[in-house]
């Protein structure tokens, strides 16, 4: 298939590019391929980008848009999702939809290799007249420690690239292997597509990492053995300047190969954007919880939770649930004993002045020995005992 | 002759200032003569380097609230001095009491010397939260190398908030059973990541 005219100008799914999606591969296959991972790994990334581009397809004058871009993820245990859809107003008037999803699920570790399942699949429309739509089914094992790991992967599926045309089937093969120094994750892939009668082969090498504040990530590659595919080099970088915790400014620019399985055309880019990220809000509990299973005595289970007050003194509760005395004593308190005083029928408290930095203290209840509590990081002392530490910020 | 003098005056300075010191904090006066005195000799030696007596004078009230005997609170405060050096030899003279602490901590959770010095080097911000960050996931039983380079990526950009609440999530996941270093590096991910930038 050679590029041809500008039917579907718009291609904004992160997924539709193969260092791209390899990368975000990455990201979820070091995820899954860690940990036994419990629920409560689970997290949600929540963005929307908006912003302007300009766009050269290869064959055909530059054009100017601006668009809106909305993304979802979420991983967790054995399962992860990632959803993305751009909505693109040209200079010409003319606007494009696009929206695409990826779902997968993650077996567990089998001799130190997980198996994924996953379905990709995605739509758009270009004006009034233009319509694309693809599914994939795609299978891939992997094996990953903390450093390093590496994948294979296959796929089939369909895609369509005319309502009046039959869709044509389409399969994929592809190897990668990742490594991670500190912040940044580089990537070596190369695949071989078949999509009807056009088949083309990608490597290409994917670098993500972080200078100072910034986020920096850039792909090069390179297409060959091509049939209708288009052939050639190809690279793009992009750069996410961090404004606060939740806006960051994003520069990109490069250019990109033909996506036949998508219906993109082969293109140059620059673009400018506002980024809007959010997170899944963590729990404000500051300490380990009891395990549901935990012995339920005062020694065992008591708990300590560290809050800075509004006024600057630092709240120090204690949860000792039958506890009758409860006293504290550590390095803000001289080492002397405190008294604390009942808040609930469970919990124990004071409010004191404690400054800034690591402090060290025990707990003792009922007048029996100085422990370490729950809700502190639990040293070996000097004097032969536990000392729990905990920072107030 | 005249050395021997100097030696005889030097000595006197110290035991004057010594005395002078525990006179003049009554808190030494919970410690039993004999302690007091190889505790402020310790103490003292401390500051004339330029060390924080603060933690010193604490780690012996310990001992004392505890019921030590004097020879483990004098142990135990010579240890804490020594191990204040080097944090401070880690840190640079510029380090503050609280990052001297926060690097004993760290120091003894099995991050290195260098370590410190390359959290210096990478974070302009206070280090006592990072440090303390990276000696509680070490006592989390997050391998210190792990611990070490995870608290490394972080320390540039983000904030004490950012650094405690990244320890509360490897912490929570541990107490739910995910493999300490495992729980670390998804961590680290999920607070590093970013949704790659979309291509028009």
């Amino acid at each position: 298939m050679q590029p041809r005219a500008p039917r579907h100008p718009v291609d904004p799914s992160p997924t539709n590019d193969t260092a791209r999606r390899a990368l975000a591969a990455v990201v979820l296959g070091v995820t899954c391929a860690l940990m036994p991972v419990r629920a409560s790994l689970a997290q949600t990334w929540a963005t929307l980008d908006v912003g302007f581009s300009e766009i050269r397809y290869d064959g055909f004058l530059a054009s100017t848009g601006a668009a809106i871009t909305p993304g979802f993820d979420w991983s967790g245990r054995h399962a992860a999702i990632a959803a993305r859809g751009t909505y693109l107003r040209f200079e010409s008037g003319n606007r494009s939809l696009q929206g695409s999803f990826v779902g997968s699920l993650i077996s567990a570790r089998w001799h130190g290799w997980r198996a994924e399942a996953a379905a990709d699949g995605g739509a758009s429309s270009y004006a009034d007249f233009a319509r694309f739509w693809h599914a994939i089914g795609e299978v891939r094992v992997l094996r990953a420690s903390d450093h390093r790991g590496l994948w294979f992967s296959a796929s089939a599926g369909r895609t369509s690239f005319d309502k009046d045309l039959p869709s044509r089937p389409l399969a994929t093969g592809s190897v990668a292997a990742w490594t991670r120094h500190r912040s940044l994750v580089l990537l070596l892939s190369a695949s071989r597509a078949f999509v009807g009668d056009t088949q083309y082969s990608d490597i290409g090498v994917t670098a993500r990492g972080q200078r100072g504040s910034w986020e920096l990530e850039s792909a090069v590659g390179a297409r060959f053995l091509s049939r209708g595919a288009g052939r050639g080099v190809y690279g793009e970088a992009a750069v996410i300047l961090p404004v606060d915790q939740h806006f960051a400014v994003v520069f990109s620019g490069g250019r990109y190969p033909t996506d036949p399985i998508r219906g993109s055309i082969a293109g140059r880019f620059i673009s400018a954007a506002i980024r809007l990220r959010l997170r899944s809000a963590t729990p404000e509990v500051p300490t380990l919880r009891l395990q549901p299973d935990a012995p339920h005595d005062s020694l065992s289970s008591s708990t300590l939770t560290v809050n800075r007050e509004s006024s600057g003194n630092v709240r120090l509760t204690v949860r000792a649930p039958k506890a009758r005395l409860v006293e504290i004593a550590g390095d803000f308190t001289e080492w002397q004993p405190i008294l604390l005083a009942r808040t609930s029928n469970e919990t124990w408290g004071i409010v004191t002045a404690i400054a800034r930095g690591v402090h060290q203290m025990n707990l003792r209840i009922d007048g029996g020995a100085w422990i370490a509590p729950r809700g502190t990081t639990r040293i070996n002392g000097d004097y032969g005992d536990e000392v729990g530490t905990f920072v107030v910020p | 002759m005249r050395s021997l003098a100097a030696c005889l005056g030097l000595m006197g300075c110290v035991l004057l200032s010594v005395r002078s010191a525990a006179a003049q904090d009554p808190r030494y006066q919970r410690l039993d003569p004999d302690t007091r005195a190889h505790v402020s000799a310790v103490i003292d030696s401390a500051r004339t380097v330029g060390l924080p007596t603060e933690p010193l004078i604490q780690r012996a009230l310990e001992g004392v609230l505890k019921g030590a005997g004097s020879d483990r609170i004098v142990a135990a405060v010579r240890r804490l001095a020594v191990d204040l050096g080097v944090a401070r030899s880690a840190l640079g003279s510029g380090a503050s009491s609280a990052e001297l602490e926060a690097g004993v901590a760290a120091l003894r959770a099995g991050a290195t010397p260098t370590v410190l010095a390359q959290l210096r080097e990478h974070r302009h911000q206070s280090l006592t939260v990072a440090l303390a960050v990276l000696a509680d996931l070490a006592a989390r039983g997050v391998p210190v190398d792990s611990a070490a380079a995870a608290v490394l990526v972080l320390a540039p950009t983000a904030r004490d908030a950012d650094l405690v609440e990244f320890r509360r999530a490897v912490e929570r996941d541990i107490a739910l059973g995910a493999p300490p270093a495992a729980a670390t590096s998804v961590r680290l991910d999920a607070t590093a990541r970013a949704a790659a930038p979309g291509r028009p």
